[in-house]
């Protein structure tokens, strides 16, 4: 039977949680009230704000760019964890397959990308893909596939691509590290029973690995989701939202609002729309892993 | 206790932490300890002085950066590395933030934004003081780029406006020869010989948006200037249905479609870097410029170098710029410490070094004898310093990196066009 804890230990524990309390209101709460209230002013970060009321959102909402930059992250958003997540996924069944010290070995292989910061990655692609001398066209040109040769980030047809791409290879690792923690927590038997019922790998993958890892699965596809839309850095350091606007997402677009328009205001506003959107999308991400779940 | 007391308990910890932690820093004295502050703080600690103004295109930074810590002791000065491309947002954010920089890289001739948002520093009184002591040090022309309402915002360290490199093997293996002036029509015939006579790139002109839109802005200016209206175009008042637009973006768009604009495709994403390494390498025959590292850049080149006029798209070049120079931000810590910086820095002793490196200075004390910069010097005659879409940050953010490749890349020119005009109009209201 459970003891309630004692006063004493209450304070304690109170104590104790209370600089992370402080932390987490000090450096999220007030900022996003804060935002909120800005959301609603026009201010230019110097000057006094004056309270607008909702115009900033009927701007928005006829924003081109913001429509645009809106479409360029979701964009990345979606098309990296379609990939990331699958492939975290495969690479997971992979590496369960094989010997303990083989598999620890990949799993730091392929955990590497999640560790290495996205202005080093970014920088690292830009050199691989410059179009002039550049690995991937230079390998094309040898095996005589020229004509694919692309200016693969200064292709409006290609540069959201290569960035969703780099991304999915990005996140892809830490799928596949939550995911085989969950594998290797499914009990032995349940593979021994199917083997013995005549399932191969494959079929124990899809009726006992996947239902069993879905929670995982779960987490990082929100997870990832969640890094890839709101990607700055990456996009920065690779195209500076270009050519043009095409690979403008909207923190680029928001960080262009504020600190080169000196229109914080609208850029609150921007912020807030796209992290609605965002809690939207995630709310729809839940749904589409509601179902029965399976505890072992 | 109820959980909703144990709850508020915590809720005022953690606030009172918050307050605390916030309120901590109001014991401590500024960096650079307030505005009229002598130079070493009370106790005897240095002053410290940020100065965003290392443009490393320039190689004499370093050595000039030195020389102004050894001569100013009393001064922790802090050299940061300016990226032209991104000074706008540098600054903003600096100031915004409430910690900027004491010293700011600007160029004097576009900061009309800058002082509409009432980012800058008046200048004048310490320009005028004693006489105009300081005022006299500097080339009236270049000074006058900074000076808005009748005040001086900016203080100018060199001239700066774009020329191009020419590398004269590669002229010479194309059957052409280098020409100081040329119509644009010169200009894409000989690109068209270098492209079919050598294996090399004709043009470049890096993508940041500063870069290519000397493409653009020199080719508009140079096709008003030929109806007489470059000044009705520094003021706005002329509609972007004019031609002039119209006919340097099509201009624009024959040089990428011909694929004269190194490298190709990847035009619009190389950076200056790419394009100046790409040029020592004698992968292209002409490299677009600022005046200022014309010098430096041909005397490394392991090839022949002439420096050349921009091409005109209308009777004559007009050149763009003006100067590169300094401003010190409205909300300095310590303005009076800034100005003495500068005063130093823009000195005889210092810009004696900038021109030991090649580089032409503001400072008129300063005699000029190298032949090839007195050649460079010589195309300050064409320079138009004004510029309409540099009044406000959304209309030249557009003009400057937008509209070009929106266009290359197939946005028809009315919707391009029509984008710029709403801005100008929304500026000029």
């Amino acid at each position: 039977m459970a003891q309630h804890p004692t006063r004493r230990n209450i304070i304690f524990g109170i104590l104790l949680l209370a600089p992370a309390a402080a932390a987490i209101i000090a450096t999220t709460l007030l900022p996003m009230l804060s935002n909120l209230v800005i959301a609603f002013q026009e201010w230019n970060g110097f000057s006094a704000a004056t309270w607008i009321g909702f115009d900033n959102f009927r701007n928005a909402f006829s924003d081109n760019y913001f429509i645009n930059s809106m479409k360029a992250s979701f964009f990345i958003g979606i098309v990296s964890t379609l990939g990331a997540v699958p492939l975290g996924v495969l690479l997971a069944a992979c590496i369960f397959k094989v010997g303990k010290y083989e598999g620890s070995a990949y799993r730091v292989v392929l955990f590497v990308p999640v560790m290495i910061p996205l202005a080093i990655i970014g920088l690292l692609f830009t050199f691989l893909l410059n179009p002039e001398m550049g690995l991937l066209n230079k390998l094309l040109e040898m095996l005589g596939m020229g004509g694919l040769q692309r200016a693969w980030l200064a292709n409006p047809d290609t540069v959201l691509w290569v960035i969703a791409i780099i991304g999915a290879w990005r996140m892809a690792g830490l799928t596949m590290m939550l995911v085989f923690a969950s594998m290797i927590s499914i009990p032995g038997e349940l593979f021994e029973s199917s083997r013995l019922d005549g399932a191969g790998y494959t079929r124990q993958f899809f009726s006992i690995m996947l239902p069993l890892v879905r929670p995982s699965l779960q987490v990082s596809t929100v997870f990832s989701f969640i890094v890839l839309v709101s990607t700055y850095d990456l996009v920065y350091i690779m195209t500076r939202g270009g050519p043009g606007t095409v690979s403008q997402t909207v923190p680029i677009y928001m960080m262009k609002t504020a600190f080169t328009y000196s229109n914080f205001g609208y850029s609150a506003t921007l912020g807030l729309l796209f992290s609605l959107a965002g809690i939207l999308a995630i709310f729809l991400l839940q749904r589409l892993f509601k179902g029965e779940t399976y505890e072992v | 206790m109820t959980k909703k007391r144990y709850f508020g308990a915590a809720l005022m910890i953690a606030l009172s932490l918050i307050v605390g932690a916030c309120g901590g820093a109001g014991d401590k004295a500024p960096a650079a300890s307030g505005g009229k502050a002598s130079a070493e703080a009370a106790g005897g600690e240095k002053v410290k002085i940020k100065f965003f103004g290392m443009n490393m295109a320039y190689t004499s930074m370093e050595e000039m950066g030195a020389e102004l810590q050894k001569k100013l002791p009393q001064y922790e000065i802090e050299l940061l590395t300016v990226d032209t491309g991104t000074i706008d947002t540098a600054i903003r954010t600096g100031v915004a933030g409430g910690s900027p920089a004491d010293i700011y890289f600007y160029w004097p001739q576009n900061m009309a934004n800058i002082v509409k948002d009432k980012l800058a520093l008046d200048l004048t009184p310490y320009l005028e003081a004693n006489g105009g002591e300081w005022k006299n040090t500097f080339t009236p022309e270049l000074l006058e780029l900074g000076q808005i309402d009748g005040k001086y915002y900016n203080v100018p360290f060199g001239s700066a406006y774009p020329v191009i490199l020419v590398n004269n093997e590669i002229f010479e293996q194309a059957g052409v020869a280098p020409k100081e002036e040329m119509t644009w029509q010169e200009f894409m015939a000989i690109c068209e010989q270098i492209k079919q006579k050598t294996s090399a790139s004709p043009f470049a002109v890096s993508s940041e948006p500063d870069r290519q839109s000397w493409l653009i802005r020199q080719g508009v200016m140079s096709l008003a200037n030929g109806d007489g209206k470059l000044e009705a175009l520094a003021h706005g008042e002329l509609a972007t249905d004019s031609g002039y637009y119209e006919g340097a973006l099509n201009n624009i768009k024959e040089l990428f479609e011909n694929r004269y604009w190194y490298p190709g495709e990847g035009a619009l994403n190389i950076t200056r870097d790419e394009i100046n390494a790409a040029f020592l390498q004698g992968k292209v025959g002409m490299l677009a410029e600022v005046a200022g590292t014309a010098l430096s850049i041909s005397e490394s080149a392991p090839f022949d170098v002439t420096v050349v006029k921009w091409p005109a798209m209308g009777p004559e070049t007009v050149l763009l710029g003006g100067a590169n120079g300094y401003f010190i931000p409205a909300n300095a810590g310590n303005p009076d410490a800034a100005v003495e910086v500068l005063k130093t820095l823009l000195g005889q002793n210092i810009q004696s070094i900038h021109l030991s490196h090649g580089y032409p200075p503001a400072n008129r004390t300063i005699k000029v004898e190298n032949p090839v910069l007195q050649q460079i010097m010589t195309f300050t005659e064409d320079l138009y310093p004004f510029e309409f879409h540099t009044k406000e940050a959304k209309l030249k953010s557009y003009y400057e990196g937008e509209m070009v490749p929106n266009y290359l890349m197939g946005l028809n020119i009315k919707e391009v066009l029509g984008q710029l005009d709403k801005l100008r109009q929304d500026a000029f209201k």
